[in-house]
């Protein structure tokens, strides 16, 4: 029994730190920046996704804290420009791209995640 | 700190009581607001975390809330047979499990409560209302388990504190589960490794 209380005890305490490590974590954990753009081809919009899009939509477009992508993108944006505008301004906890990706690459990555996904 | 199988009623009296349970009701709501103030104006990282073996970020938070659910789920049996409602009466292991069961529960809720305040932050569009719901009860529940824990500290508490404080930190984390891995295994299919 006093073995026992001694594991509880034990496993508390590593809680208490593990959780203060957590909150230091919050606040000092900076950002990985995410790998560079190609400069163009057909590989950009997929080098787009993976590092900028598919932590939240997943790798495969089947979606995770984002809603799903693959296969539903021509129904819920008819208009692409729809879907850029949606990239670039940001929609709830989504954030906005316009400041971190060219027009350009916005375009590209309507097109990879419409066709490729 | 003597350790009990079963929960200790609070005699203290009745003014004492309440000023605790004011005092550990403020430290709880304290902490669910920091967590939402920092969920809302922190910038999202926007980026995956560890996998610890799974095939992605996501599919190891669903897993993770799964686990803490179901210990949560043993914390509730052994509560209920700590005071009594199933049973017969209890042995003295059976606090010290309920205690250590809990701590790893908040444990495991610990990698996915990061990812969610430090990758993706705090949904406030309401018409969002899945992640709404979630990011509103995640705050929640930290604050409640906070107040639990003080609750369990201090036994100066009225004595249907705990129990109530128990049953909504359970229902909170169900609740958090519901709309987080639930909807992730309905969407991506179960088990989803």
């Amino acid at each position: 029994m006093i073995a026992l209380n001694s594991v509880v005890r034990a496993v508390q305490y590593a809680a208490l730190f593990v959780t203060a490590a957590f909150v230091l974590l919050l606040f000092v954990n900076e950002p990985a920046q995410p790998a560079p753009i190609p400069a163009a081809g057909a590989d950009v919009g997929e080098a787009i996704y993976s590092t900028r899009c598919a932590s939240c939509h997943a790798s495969d477009g089947s979606g995770g804290f984002g809603p799903a992508l693959a296969d539903v993108l021509d129904e819920r944006f008819p208009d692409p420009a729809d879907q850029a505008a949606v990239i670039a301004g940001g929609r709830g906890s989504m954030p906005s791209f316009d400041a971190s990706l060219t027009p350009e690459e916005i375009d590209a990555v309507v097109v990879y995640t419409r066709t490729d996904l | 700190m003597t350790e009990t199988a079963v929960p200790v009623t609070g005699d203290a009296p009745v003014g004492a009581g309440r000023v605790t349970l004011l005092g550990a009701a403020l430290v709880g709501a304290a902490v669910a607001v920091a967590l939402g103030v920092y969920a809302d104006k922190h910038d999202p990282a926007g980026q995956a975390l560890f996998t610890l073996g799974f095939s992605g970020t996501i599919n190891m938070k669903a897993w993770l809330a799964t686990i803490a659910v179901v210990l949560a789920c043993v914390q509730l049996v052994l509560a209920a047979w700590m005071y009594g409602k199933i049973g017969s009466s209890p042995p003295a292991a059976v606090g010290p499990v309920h205690r250590l069961v809990g701590t790893l529960a908040f444990l495991v809720t610990l990698p996915v409560a990061y990812h969610c305040l430090w990758s993706l932050g705090f949904e406030t569009d309401v018409g969002d209302s899945r992640r709404f719901w979630h990011s509103l009860l995640g705050c929640v529940f930290y604050g409640m388990f906070t107040f639990k824990v003080l609750s369990v500290r201090s036994r100066r508490m009225p004595g249907w504190t705990l129990p109530i404080a128990g049953g909504l930190v359970f229902a909170l984390l169900v609740g958090i589960w519901v709309t987080s891995s639930l909807w992730f295994f309905d969407n991506a299919g179960f088990p989803s490794f």
